[in-house]
């Protein structure tokens, strides 16, 4: 009876094989929208839910940690399962499950085979529901991360991003340090965890995406015989507010002795929703974005030698939005690195990039479109990325078109908006330049 | 062009193996051999329509020349580097063109080259590949250039890291003969005087379509790919490859300790290797009952180790076993444990030792092998989704000297792991005079 009720807005055929042909979006009796990919070739299914205004970020003031200490808790028991139990059936069922945490969002992700369905979304929503947070785990948990947060103070790359969130976000959330540090630990009860779960992990806030060996009618069964007892409304203790990646260049060195110097360098980015973001996404893979045929490898790699890796990317996260660079040269030779970097982005800031360098990037970019889209898990992330940033449906069609339609004064104007050497900001943790 | 790391191999465990019980994995297997004595493999996966196209050398860090480590990863940086009928850089640029996604990979045992690509560009690729087999068409000048970045690669990978120099070291401790004892990536000293002509001899003695298998997975037949494959690689003249002829260990007689003090080590972290048998070096039920058993000590929350270290006596915060089956001479057993602050090396040790010598003495849990076991034949399942991963496990199998049709019967072989054959390899494997025990520790306060 309960199928009357499923309302499939939207049907959108997509390049792949038949077997995969749709995508739809189903609207729940219990009130959830779930984006489903139907693929009945192999017996295994993939979930992805994804929490908005979860992450790490949205801890309060005094309670840093929280997020990510929760986060992993709920893989130590639930329901009726306390940790022993709960790990023994997700052998027993050969069921993967996974609790991640970022700045934004906490994610949860399964994999099942056909068979067990029933028994892995029964246990994915024990965990996000029922988390039982039992002074144990809670305690054995905390000793984890304190001993992750000793081992880390030393390590060169611990350093590179503290510095790296202190000097960009002072003040912000994205500035602190989102597992917490043995203050805030020492304050987390269990009522905090349990105050995270109700209020942060509801239905207002729920993204789901589901691939695989399952059909509409099963799917809207499962989420709502499972997930009805998930809290309705979203209940943040705080808001965080938009802030912006600083504009003005500065630079700090960090003291450690190493045969490497590690560098780190940024510019504003661009938003997700910004009718330039393609643009961007193409001009970044020119630049850094794409291994060894980028600009910036073929300089500093592949004609000088002075690095093994160096990349670039966007980084647009739902209260700012980064471009950022990172390589690590040996000592001696960071100042040498860092001018041919800048000497890259002024090359591209004044003249743009050649229509060779579009025409191949578009071709790459859209042809290699399908290759990370191929195991029902990489799709369930996408499809969940596209939900979070509301790209719509449609995107996962029109995503090549929108690329195809990038032109050399596209790229000129996002360039210029940018790509702005003079403002390049910096951090090096090293023996020496 | 990574290195194969240790979490390659140990992602390859991980992915390796199938659904509950026994059930067939169903993946199509065919395979045919060219003239020239290339073994090709194909595994069709029509889900979406491209191709995983992978070339795998029967040659690695292994075959350096005594004196040249590091001369195979350097080689294959080479391999981008043009080719008789193709100008540097050309390579990577038609790749890049054409939405190629690609890699290298050298191990100990095997060298490996992966593109991943939209079915009708799969020529292309065979083309540019068969092309490089025919030599290294690099400027001096600019393998000058690439010997700087694979020298950066090792500083990046190693000389910044504690953790990884221990590791090296104790690598070096554990092989008193074999060349495994050398550092895949080389060192330092070694890597400095390596010269093209070096990676021009050895491109010329291994690198021969007779040395190779092409396994191609994705939107494909066999069918399709033969006429494909006899034009490309069909055309490369038959030539032999010299055999291996590795230094072997004598008896491992001593217990090793190595110790790594260091300034940037806060939380000291404890490591232990046993030299174990792979199934090249003794028989498939062996080994796989070494994997069985890496999983039941430390494959998770409800292992021996993290039942016992983390969970009841409160001592550590991590642990982890790895071992890989498909080494081709000894492979390494090798368990990792993070204490809990505060808690000394010496304390965990203690504990390992006498939880290992109780799980000789009591056995297998039944109960939990059969989990285990569950776990370990669905990810067989899970490996067939993926464009890469199909590839990627059944070279490893072939590089084993197993047989392609063992990927499919990877649920059975775990089965077949009972209770005694694991305590079996356990008590084979645990012996004291057969490890290196590593120590990572923070500088001693004077």
């Amino acid at each position: 009876m309960i199928r009357a009720f499923i309302l499939t807005i939207c049907v959108l055929v997509l390049p792949w094989h038949s077997a995969r042909a749709e995508i739809q979006e189903i609207k729940t009796p219990a009130g959830f929208t779930i984006w489903l990919m139907e693929d009945h070739s192999l017996p295994l299914i993939a979930a992805y839910m994804v929490f908005r205004g979860s992450g790490l970020a949205y801890d309060p003031s005094g309670k840093e940690g929280r997020g990510n200490m929760a986060a992993a808790l709920l893989m130590e028991g639930a329901g009726d399962m306390d940790d022993a139990a709960f790990n023994a059936a997700l052998e027993e069922y050969a069921i993967r499950m996974n609790v991640g945490v970022d700045d934004d969002t906490l994610q949860a992700t399964l994999q099942t085979l056909t068979t067990n369905k029933s028994k892995a979304f029964a246990m994915l929503a024990d965990i996000l529901i029922r988390p039982r947070f039992d002074g144990e785990a809670i305690d054995r948990t905390r000793r984890k991360i304190e001993t992750i947060l000793h081992e880390q103070a030393t390590s060169p790359y611990y350093k590179l991003s503290r510095a790296w969130q202190e000097m960009n976000y002072p003040g912000h959330p994205y500035g602190r340090l989102g597992l917490g540090d043995a203050a805030t630990l020492k304050e987390l009860e269990r009522e905090d965890f349990q105050h995270y779960t109700t209020r942060y992990l509801t239905k207002e806030n729920i993204i789901i995406s589901v691939v695989g060996d399952v059909n509409k009618e099963e799917i809207t069964r499962l989420v709502d015989e499972h997930f009805s007892a998930m809290p309705d409304h979203y209940q943040p203790d705080s808001k965080v507010v938009d802030t912006v990646f600083p504009s003005v260049a500065d630079t700090i060195f960090i003291s450690h002795d190493m045969p490497q110097t590690l560098i780190k360098v940024g510019l504003p980015g661009i938003a997700r929703s910004d009718p330039d973001f393609i643009a961007a996404y193409i001009l970044n893979h020119i630049i850094g974005g794409s291994g060894l045929g980028s600009r910036l490898a073929d300089a500093i790699r592949i004609k000088r030698g002075l690095t093994y890796s160096i990349s670039t990317g966007l980084n647009p996260k739902t209260h700012a939005n980064e471009w950022i660079g990172m390589f690590s040269t040996r000592s001696g030779k960071a100042e040498e690195a860092v001018e041919v970097f800048k000497n890259i982005l002024q090359e591209v800031a004044e003249h743009g990039v050649t229509a060779e360098e579009l025409a191949d990037a578009k071709s790459f970019l859209t042809s290699s479109y399908i290759l990370n889209l191929s195991s029902n898990e990489e799709i369930a992330s996408y499809l969940s990325m596209i939900q979070f940033h509301h790209l719509g449906m449609g995107y996962l069609k029109t995503r090549n078109d929108l690329m195809n339609a990038v032109a050399l004064e596209d790229i000129r104007r996002v360039s210029q908006r940018l790509i702005l050497p003079a403002h390049l900001r910096m951090v090096m943790v090293g023996k020496s330049l | 062009m990574r290195r194969a790391s240790a979490a390659w191999l140990l992602c390859l465990i991980a992915l390796s193996v199938t659904t509950p019980a026994c059930a067939d994995v169903g993946q199509t297997i065919e395979t045919f051999t060219l003239d020239n004595g290339m073994k090709v493999i194909v595994l069709p996966n029509h889900r979406v329509p491209a191709v995983n196209h992978m070339l795998w050398f029967y040659v690695g860090a292994a075959d350096d020349p005594v004196g040249k480590s590091g001369l195979a990863h350097y080689h294959e940086h080479l391999m981008f580097k043009g080719s008789p009928a193709f100008a540097s850089g050309e390579y990577v640029r038609q790749l890049q063109k054409h939405g190629g996604e690609h890699n290298a990979f050298t191990g100990y045992d095997t060298t490996s080259y992966y593109v991943t690509i939209a079915k009708e560009h799969l020529p292309l690729v065979m083309q540019l590949e068969a092309d490089r087999l025919r030599g290294l068409t690099v400027s001096e000048a600019e393998a000058e250039k690439e010997k700087d970045v694979v020298v950066e690669e090792r500083r990046q990978r190693i000389d910044n890291s504690p953790a990884a120099q221990l590791a090296e070291q104790m690598n070096a401790a554990m092989f008193l003969n074999h060349p495994y004892q050398r550092p895949m990536i080389g060192w330092q000293h070694e890597m400095q005087g390596l010269t093209l002509s070096d990676a021009r001899d050895f491109h010329a003695k291994y690198y021969h379509p007779g040395n190779a298998v092409l396994i191609v997975s994705g939107d494909i037949t066999a069918d399709e790919l033969r006429p494909l494959a006899k034009k490309y690689y069909g055309a490369l003249p038959a030539h032999t490859t010299p055999e291996r002829h590795w230094l072997q260990e004598p008896p491992h007689l001593a217990e090793r300790h190595v110790t790594l003090r260091h300034q940037y080590v806060n939380q000291p972290a404890f490591t232990r290797s046993y030299k174990a048998p792979s199934v090249h070096m003794s028989d498939k039920p062996t080994a796989i009952s070494l994997v069985v058993l890496s999983h039941l000590l430390g494959g998770g929350k409800n292992s021996v180790l993290y039942q016992s270290l983390v969970v009841e006596q409160k001592l550590a915060a991590a642990v982890d076993v790895s071992y890989n089956f498909y080494a081709y001479g000894f492979s390494e057993f090798t368990i990792s444990i993070v204490p809990e602050k505060g808690i000394s090396l010496e304390k965990i040790e203690q504990a390992l030792d006498k939880q290992l010598a109780n799980f000789i003495k009591q056995g297998v849990d039944e109960a939990a092998l059969a989990r285990t076991k569950r776990m370990m034949q669905a990810e067989a399942m899970y490996a067939r989704e993926g464009l890469t991963s199909t590839s990627n496990i059944m070279g490893w199998i072939i590089m084993a000297g197993m047989e392609p049709q063992d990927f499919n019967r990877w649920p059975e072989m775990i089965e077949a792991a009972t209770a005694s054959h694991i305590m079996q390899a356990a008590h084979n494997l645990l012996q004291p005079t057969a490890s290196v025990t590593g120590y990572l520790l923070p500088e001693e306060t004077p």
